[in-house]
C-alpha cells in the first residue's frame, strides 16, 4: 500500500463512520467502483472499528507493569536463572531453617507476609510447585518454625513461639494437615531457629533448651516423657543434625565470654585510662551495680549454671552467689544499701523481687502475668520502680517496697526509671529500642515529661548529680562513653570503646563518687562444628 | 555528566520549542535518563496494585527536571512528546531483554535483578506494537506520532494538537483509525504476514 492509497482508505473510513451501517455499502459502492481491494480493506477496518474501541486505552505503562507483574506472580515459578532454579515467591520473609521430606518431594519451611504476622510452617511439593500451609497460628503469636521432618515422612515437628513470653514449645502434626499437637511444656529456648533433629527411629526428636548463655541439648520422647538433658554435648550446644545411620549426631557449639571491665572516668579533662577487667568469669558476667557506699558490686553471673545475682568487692574480689533461682538479673541496691531487687522470670513471666544484701530467700513484689523488668528503688526507699507491659504498652510504674498496690508512672511510654539524687525528678528511658533509645525526665509527683538526650544504648546509662553517663553505639565510627552535664546541657565524649561490647542488657555501671565506670564486654567468641559419636 | 539546573533544562526545552535543533540534542540524554530511571522505579510499585500512568511517570519527569514557573503550557507538551519517543525506546528496550532471555533459555546468564524485567507473556505485543508502528509512519508518519504521542508518552488530544500544529479534530481521527488499524495488524498475528 502506498501513502497515496492508505490516504484514500483513511477518507473513506471516515466517512463511512458518520453513516449508519446500512447506507455504508452505497457509499463504497460509489467510491471505490472497480477497486475491489480499496473496499475489502476499508470494510475490513470498518469491521474492526468497534473490537478496537478499547485498545491502548491502558497506556504503555500500564501494559508492561501487568506484563511485569504477570512475570512476578507466575511465570518466574520453575524458571532456571544459571544454576538456580525458583521453587516459590514467598511473602516478607521466611526463617533460615528448611527441612527436606525423606522421598525429596516436599520442602518444609517457615514464612509470614509481613513482620506483623505471625510465622507459620508451608509444606512445598518440589512436582507441582504447589504451597500449603500446615499450620495457622494468627496475630498475638511469634509463630511456628523450625520445621523438621520425622523419618518416616509422616509428621513435622516444629517450635512454637508466642509473644511476650520467653518459652518455646515443641508440637507436632501430621504432614497431611490438623491440628498440631504440643510435645512439650514450656522451655526456655530463644527465638533463634536452632533447629530440631529426630532420632532415626522416629521416637525423640533433639532440641536446644536453656538459658541464655548455658544453652544445651535435650532428647524430648515423643511419647512424652521428661526431657533430658544430652549432658555430654555440654553448654553452649545448637543447631542438632542426626544421621540416617551410625547413630551420629553432629551440632554447632558457640560461646562467649562477656565479663565486666571498669574504666576510670577522667578528673576534670583529658580522656579516661585504659580499662581493666574487674570481673572475670568464663562465662556470661553482665549488669553490674554499685552499692550506695561504693564499697560492693551486684551483678549478675552464669558462671553456676544459671543466671544468678552475685556480688563482689569493688575491687572484683571476694564473689558471693546472693541467689539461686534462675533466669535473674538488673540487681539495683535499696538507698539504705541493705536490700537488692532484681527481676527473674524464674516462676513464668518476668517479676520483681526483693533480696537481702545478705542472702537469704527472695520476696516476690509483683505477680501478674505480664512482664516487669528493671527495678530501681525511690531516693527514700519506699517505692520500687519498674517497667511493665501490663496495661498493653511498656510504661514506668511503681509499687510500695513493703508490698501494695502498683502505680502507674508513665502514660506515653516508658521502661527503666531512676530517680534523681534529690528525689525530684524521674529520668527513664523511653523504649526498649537496645542501641536506639532516649531518655525523658518528668517530676517525680507527676507532670510534663520532656527529652534529655536520644542515641543512648538501652541499659547503658546511669544517673547522678552532676549528669546522665551513657553508651552511645551509634556514634561514629566507634561505640562512646559519654557524659551528659546537667549543668551545661552538653555532651562530652569521655571514652572511645576498643572491644565489643555485650549484645545483652543493662551492663553498665557508674560509682557514685563518679571516679569508675562499669561495662560489660565480649573478651571471646569462639563457634565450631562438634561430632558425638554412638549417640542414642 | 553533571546534573543540569531545572532552570538549564527549561532553557533548552523552549529554544528546541522554537525550533534550535542543536537544544533537542542536548535534551535527549537528560530526559532519557531520568526517564528510564523513573520506569524501573515506576514498575516496582506495580506488585503494591497501583495503576501505572504513563502521564504521571512522564509529569514527574517534568517536575523534576525542569523549573515549571519559567515553563509554559506548550512547552510542556513538546516535552511530553519527546517523552513520549523515549518511553517507547525504554519500554521496547525491556521487551527485547524479555525475549533475549526466552530465546537463550540456559544459554545466559541472567541475574535475579534482570529476570524481573521479563515478561514472557505480553513482549510479543510491544515489539510487534513498535513494528507495527513503524510501518504505520510509512503510510501516515502523523498517525504514527499521534499513537506515540498518546500511548506512549500519556498526552492528551489537545496536548497533541498543540505538538503536530494540528486541529484537535484531525487528531481524533487520525487516532481512531490508527488504532483500529493497529488493533486489525496485531490481532491477525502471523497469518497475514505473507
Amino acid at each position: 500500500m502506498t501513502p497515496e492509497k492508505w490516504e484514500q482508505v483513511g477518507q473513506l473510513y471516515q466517512a463511512a463512520l458518520e453513516l449508519k451501517s446500512d447506507e455504508r455499502a452505497a457509499l463504497l459502492d460509489r467510491a471505490c467502483g472497480a477497486d475491489q481491494a480499496l473496499r475489502r480493506e476499508v470494510e475490513s477496518l470498518l469491521a474492526a472499528d468497534a473490537p478496537a474501541e478499547g485498545f491502548l486505552a491502558a497506556g504503555a505503562m500500564q501494559d508492561a507493569a501487568k506484563a511485569l507483574a504477570e512475570v512476578k506472580s507466575i511465570s518466574l515459578v520453575g524458571q532456571r536463572l544459571g544454576h538456580y532454579q525458583i521453587l516459590a515467591l514467598l511473602g516478607a520473609d521466611i526463617t533460615s531453617d528448611l527441612s527436606w521430606s525423606p522421598d525429596g518431594k516436599l520442602l518444609a519451611f517457615s514464612e509470614r507476609g509481613s513482620p506483623k504476622e505471625p510465622y507459620n510452617i508451608f509444606l512445598l511439593s518440589l512436582e507441582s510447585l504447589e504451597k500449603t500451609r500446615l499450620t495457622t497460628l494468627t496475630a498475638g503469636s511469634y509463630g511456628d518454625y523450625s520445621p523438621a521432618f520425622s523419618p518416616d515422612g509422616k509428621t513435622l515437628a516444629f517450635k512454637r513461639a508466642m509473644v511476650g513470653k520467653f518459652f518455646v514449645q515443641v508440637y507436632f502434626v501430621p504432614i497431611t494437615g490438623g491440628e498440631p499437637k504440643r510435645l512439650t511444656d514450656e522451655m526456655t529456648a530463644g527465638r533463634h531457629p536452632h533447629g530440631l533433629a529426630w532420632t532415626p527411629d522416629g521416637r525423640e526428636i533433639v532440641s536446644t533448651r536453656g538459658d541464655a548463655g548455658r544453652r544445651g541439648l535435650w532428647k524430648i520422647s515423643v511419647s512424652g516423657d521428661t526431657p533430658q538433658q544430652l549432658a555430654a554435648a555440654g553448654d553452649n550446644a545448637y543447631t542438632p543434625a542426626i544421621s540416617r545411620q551410625g547413630n551420629r549426631l553432629a551440632y554447632t557449639q558457640y560461646s562467649r565470654d562477656e565479663n565486666i571491665w571498669r574504666f576510670e572516668a577522667p578528673r576534670s579533662s583529658g580522656r579516661t585510662g585504659a580499662p581493666t577487667k574487674l570481673i572475670p568469669s568464663t562465662f556470661q558476667d553482665i549488669s553490674p551495680r554499685y552499692s550506695p557506699d561504693g564499697k560492693k558490686i551486684v551483678f549478675k553471673s552464669a558462671r553456676s549454671g544459671s543466671s544468678e545475682i552475685w556480688m563482689c568487692e569493688s575491687d572484683g574480689s571476694n564473689n558471693i552467689k546472693l541467689t539461686s533461682f534462675g533466669r535473674s538479673g538488673s540487681p539495683r541496691w535499696s538507698p539504705d544499701g541493705r536490700q537488692i531487687a532484681f527481676d527473674s522470670r524464674a516462676e513464668g513471666s518476668f517479676d520483681i523481687y526483693v533480696i537481702n544484701a545478705s542472702g537469704g530467700k527472695p520476696r516476690r513484689l509483683t505477680g501478674e502475668s505480664s512482664a516487669e523488668a528493671r527495678p530501681s528503688w525511690s531516693h527514700d526507699g519506699q517505692w520500687v520502680y519498674f517497667g511493665s507491659n501490663r496495661s498493653g504498652t511498656w510504661q514506668v510504674w511503681k509499687t510500695p517496697a513493703a508490698g501494695g498496690q502498683a502505680v502507674q508512672v508513665t502514660q506515653q511510654g516508658g521502661f527503666e526509671a531512676f530517680e534523681s539524687t534529690d528525689g525530684k525528678s524521674l529520668y527513664y528511658a523511653k523504649t526498649l529500642d537496645l542501641n536506639s533509645t532516649s531518655i525523658w525526665r518528668m517530676p517525680v509527683t507527676g507532670g510534663v515529661e520532656i527529652q534529655i538526650l536520644d542515641q543512648v544504648h538501652q541499659g547503658y546509662w546511669a544517673v547522678l548529680e552532676q549528669g546522665i553517663y551513657f553508651l552511645n553505639t551509634k556514634a561514629s565510627p566507634q561505640t562512646t562513653i559519654e557524659f551528659f552535664s546537667f549543668a551545661t546541657a552538653r555532651r562530652t565524649q569521655l571514652a572511645v570503646i576498643e572491644k565489643e561490647i555485650t549484645w545483652a542488657a543493662p551492663g553498665f555501671a557508674v560509682s557514685p563518687d563518679g571516679r569508675w565506670i562499669l561495662l560489660s564486654m565480649t573478651d571471646q567468641s569462639e563457634s565450631g562444628i562438634m561430632l558425638m559419636e554412638n549417640f542414642r | 555528566m553533571t546534573t543540569p539546573t531545572p532552570k538549564e533544562v527549561t532553557q533548552l526545552l523552549i529554544a528546541w520549542s522554537e525550533g534550535d535543533q542543536a537544544s533537542l540534542e542536548k535534551l535527549i540524554p537528560l530526559v532519557y535518563a531520568e526517564l528510564h530511571r523513573l520506569a524501573k522505579r515506576y514498575m516496582g510499585r506495580e506488585r503494591a496494585g497501583h495503576t501505572l500512568q504513563t502521564t504521571a511517570l512522564v509529569n514527574e519527569a517534568w517536575l523534576r527536571l525542569v523549573d515549571v514557573k519559567q515553563a509554559r503550557w506548550q512547552n510542556r507538551a513538546h516535552f511530553f512528546a519527546v517523552s513520549a519517543q523515549m518511553m517507547r525506546r525504554i519500554l521496547v528496550d525491556f521487551a527485547r531483554e524479555r525475549n533475549n532471555l526466552k530465546r537463550g533459555g540456559g544459554a545466559r546468564q541472567v541475574s535475579l535483578d534482570e529476570a524481573l524485567v521479563v515478561s514472557p507473556e505480553r513482549d510479543t505485543d510491544v515489539l510487534a506494537l513498535d513494528e507495527a508502528l513503524e510501518r504505520l509512519a510509512a503510510l501516515s508518519p502523523r498517525q504514527s506520532r499521534v499513537v506515540e504521542l498518546r500511548y506512549f508518552g500519556g498526552l492528551s488530544e489537545e496536548e497533541i494538537a498543540e505538538v503536530l500544529k494540528v486541529s484537535l479534530r484531525t487528531v481524533q481521527s487520525d487516532w481512531r483509525l490508527a488504532r483500529t488499524w493497529l488493533y486489525r495488524e496485531l490481532s491477525r498475528g502471523g497469518e497475514d504476514d505473507a
